[in-house]
């Protein structure tokens, strides 16, 4: 019994000493009250830009040009979207984040070390180049519990949410055991002044958002998960002192938690230079035969020109044209060129018809002339069906541009011509082609160029047979 | 002041110390480079002729991405452009005739090997690239046949002047080729002529289509003269001739005689002749006018105040291509006292051939 009573009494007297303890440590210690023991953030979310672990910043080639700060692949400079809604209804003028690796307690930065090398790196948050509203970082809040979003682009945000003005944001390292690490963990986000507060109503969602951009950003640790501690803040003291939020200012706290993954997974291919050119005097469009819409002009007939009824002869009293096609597809980043070689019509004596011209000229009945140029003019109803709807980027030149003096061969070539086609020739492409159609900077899908030719003659121009050929040449740059 | 600096700043023994680490690190970093492949810029590919199995002029045109030591430049050709795939020559592509005709930007280089789709292009003294943009010109280079697909030429730069080592650069250009687009066409054979008293000098108008001319009544003591005019053009390469055909001047059997010479009008003798320029003795006829220059009087009847007919006789002609000339013939007639009296008539035909 006695010792029964005994051990009564040494129970009080423990208790009496714990609750006494109690007392004194949270009178003593109030900084110490863990977030997640005060009014609750609810509906805390966190989404990052990437989950790469901050040494990986390169992309699946590692060079820096596809991964850019704010994108998956890119660790380093990331950004970072946080989502809660507050319990109370207390105008806010303060949020603070601090990163930890565990959701209380001590706090210890997250991270695994310093040597990128060595696939090492400590969370660490940038705010030091001059953060601004609306480029480095946002704050957008409801008028009321309903549920809204926000994703990292500004025009992605809920058409009822408000976006704060005049707030700043600076960053510092605010651990519980100081080492060798210099690294901030630790955000403080405030309003400028008391008009800048956030008056918040009891329910409502707030979505912090830091973009990550190559001047501010948040670095991810290099591997494992993080923890931050989160709260609101009645009051920003007013003199803009920065890491002035004090904590019993609190309004709300509580702790989201994010996971970093290991590197991304790198996916690569290769791209290889492609290149399909076909030179022909049938387009496939024009046929009704079954084809795709960019197969190749694989029909090259010679084409007899001249008075079908006469065979195939000129005449001093009639033009006469003739067509055929080239068609270019390549990936060369750098564009293509097209250019044309050859002679003029010539027998087999030496006898020639006169190339038109080196500039853009007309046709003259009578006037011994032969020229080529683009026949740009739109298409219609190319296999003649009469649906009329085969106009297709597969028969337009674009994105090639016709050269000058070869660029106008739409038009009449007979009667009155002072609007009519235009044609030229130069017999030194021969030796050195002559350009028709460029493109300087980007991949040709489907281009076809549409050539027509003109013959003219003189009633001196020597009788006989006249042939040439015209090869068309395509030159990618990659 | 760089020396007092120096000795300021490290001590004298550490100098060689210095140095040496410093060259180290440079051959480090150098050699990093080096080790690290990227590709040519701006590459493309222009051919001269891109006819099947032609000879044709390739000109290649890059940059070179790694600024450092270049001894060669290799060029293989084959279907793909993918460097480590089993290299499949574009069929009937043959390069071993190739000859390095211009090259500008870096420069220096020679064709040092070569095989049916192979090139090694070197330079003696392997020196470092600038950025310029290069083009390097091979002529004599046999085109595959196979118009189906495209080919490549896969190039590598080495450090090394035979192709040997780590590449430095690597990257492809691609092209094609195609048969090139055939015209025919004839110029029909054409050979305007006509006749009449009086003609244009395009043949278009003949005037009233007067074809009959009275010369009047025949004494000793003058000279009877006429005119016609006609007018030929041809596309004929070897030109057009005119040949006159009648037995001249006759009433029944009895001819008037004709000299087969240029002769000289001579009054109260028999004579008829003709010829194609302007005389003043008598004043008739013209020089042939008209926008060519190639139709001629032919010998005999080309000379002023001379005339003579010969049935048959080749009057005008042009010896290549003519535009349309015009030829004015004059007659003139004479009789002596003895001649026959009579209606003395003649059908004169000229005839005018081309030479295709």
């Amino acid at each position: 019994m006695y010792k029964l009573k005994e051990a009564a009494k040494r129970g009080v007297a423990f208790a009496g000493a714990v609750g006494m303890l109690a007392g004194i440590s949270t009178t003593a210690f109030p900084a110490l009250v863990s977030a997640d023991a005060l009014n609750p953030l609810t509906e805390r979310s966190l989404m990052l830009t990437s989950s790469s672990p901050g040494w990986a910043y390169t992309d699946g080639s590692n060079n820096p040009t596809y991964a850019p700060p704010g994108s998956g692949p890119n660790g380093q400079k990331t950004g970072q979207l946080f989502s809660f809604r507050v319990s109370s209804a207390v105008a806010i003028e303060g949020f603070s984040f601090q990163y930890c690796t565990t959701a209380a307690g001590n706090c210890i930065a997250p991270g695994n070390g310093t040597d990128t090398a060595n696939e090492q790196s400590n969370l660490d948050v940038q705010f030091d180049n001059s953060p601004a509203v609306g480029t480095d970082f946002d704050v957008y809040y409801a008028p009321d519990n309903g549920t809204y979003s926000a994703t990292f682009d500004p025009a992605d945000a809920s058409g009822s949410l408000t976006d704060v003005s005049n707030w700043s944001v600076t960053a510092d390292r605010l651990v519980t055991t100081p080492n060798a690490d210099t690294e901030n963990n630790y955000i403080e986000l405030y309003a400028d002044s008391d008009a800048s507060a956030i008056p918040i109503t009891t329910g409502a969602q707030i979505f912090v958002v830091f973009y990550g951009n190559e001047n501010n950003y948040i670095t991810n640790p290099g591997e494992g998960s993080f923890f931050v501690r989160m709260n609101t803040y009645l009051d920003n003291n007013d003199d803009a002192v920065i890491g002035d939020l004090q904590s019993v200012d609190i309004i709300d706290g509580g702790v989201t938690v994010a996971n970093v993954m290991n590197e991304s997974i790198h996916i690569t291919t290769k791209v290889l230079e492609t290149m399909a050119f076909s030179v022909g005097t049938v387009n496939p469009d024009t046929t009704q035969i079954t084809h795709g819409p960019c197969d190749n002009i694989d029909v090259n007939d010679q084409i007899q020109m001249g008075d079908d009824q006469n065979e195939y002869s000129l005449s001093t009293t009639t033009a006469y044209d003739a067509k055929s096609y080239w068609r270019l597809s390549t990936n060369s980043s750098g564009g293509a060129t097209v250019y044309y070689s050859g002679e003029t019509l010539t027998n087999t004596v030496g006898d020639l018809i006169a190339p038109i011209g080196l500039t853009a000229t007309k046709s003259n009945v009578g006037a011994p002339q032969f020229g080529l140029a683009l026949d740009q003019s739109t298409q219609t109803d190319l296999d003649n069906t009469g649906t009329g709807d085969e106009v297709a980027p597969a028969n337009t030149l674009a994105p090639l541009v016709a050269t000058a003096d070869y660029d106008l061969g739409a038009g009449n070539i007979n009667g009155d011509v002072s609007s009519g086609a235009e044609f030229a020739f130069d017999r030194d492409s021969l030796t050195s082609p002559v350009s028709i159609a460029t493109f300087p900077s980007d991949v040709i899908n489907c281009s076809t160029g549409v050539m027509r030719y003109i013959a003219n003659i003189a009633p001196s121009t020597p009788a006989g047979v006249y042939t040439t050929k015209i090869n068309y040449i395509a030159a990618p740059q990659y | 002041m760089f020396r007092r600096l120096k000795l300021a700043v490290l001590p004298h023994r550490l100098h060689g110390v210095e140095t040496l680490f410093s060259v180290v690190v440079c051959l480090l970093l150098f050699t990093g480079q080096v080790a690290a492949v990227t590709k040519f810029q701006e590459r493309s590919l222009l051919i001269n002729n891109t006819e099947p199995g032609s000879i044709s002029e390739y000109t290649i045109s890059f940059r070179y991405e790694s600024l450092t030591n270049v001894g060669s430049l290799d060029l293989l050709f084959c279907v793909d452009p993918i460097p480590y795939m089993p290299c499949n020559a574009p069929t009937g592509i043959d390069v071993s005739n190739a000859v390095l005709t211009s090259q500008t930007g870096n420069t220096g280089f020679s064709i040092t090997q070569s095989s049916s789709n192979h090139i090694l292009l070197s330079r003696s003294a392997a020196g470092v690239v600038d950025d310029s943009r290069n083009t390097y010109v091979l002529s004599g280079i046999r085109n595959p046949i196979d118009m189906s697909h495209s080919y490549a030429i896969r190039m590598h730069n080495f450090a090394s002047t035979d192709g040997t080592g780590s590449p430095i650069d690597v990257g492809a250009v691609v092209t094609q080729v195609a048969g090139g687009v055939s015209l025919e066409t004839q110029v029909p054979p054409i050979l305007l002529f006509c006749v009449g008293e009086r003609v244009s000098d395009d043949c278009i108008i003949v005037e009233d289509d007067i074809n009959y001319s009275d010369m009047g009544e025949i004494t000793s003591e003058s000279t009877l003269t006429a005119e016609s005019q006609m007018a030929a053009g041809t596309n004929a390469s070897s030109g057009f001739v005119i040949t006159v055909n009648s037995i001249g001047m006759a009433a029944g059997t009895t001819i008037i005689n004709s000299p087969s010479v240029p002769t000289e009008s001579q009054a109260g003798t028999n004579q008829f002749g003709i010829n194609l320029v302007a005389n003043n003795s008598p004043e008739v006829g013209k020089d042939p006018d008209g926008e060519s220059i190639n139709g001629v009087a032919a010998p005999g009847y080309n000379q002023p105040n001379k005339f003579m007919y010969k049935d048959g006789d080749v009057v005008a002609l042009a010896p290549n291509v003519s535009l349309v000339r015009r030829f004015t013939v004059s007659y003139i007639l004479n009789g002596s006292s003895s001649l026959p009296a009579g209606v003395y008539t003649t059908t004169i035909t000229y005839i005018c051939t081309g030479r295709f």
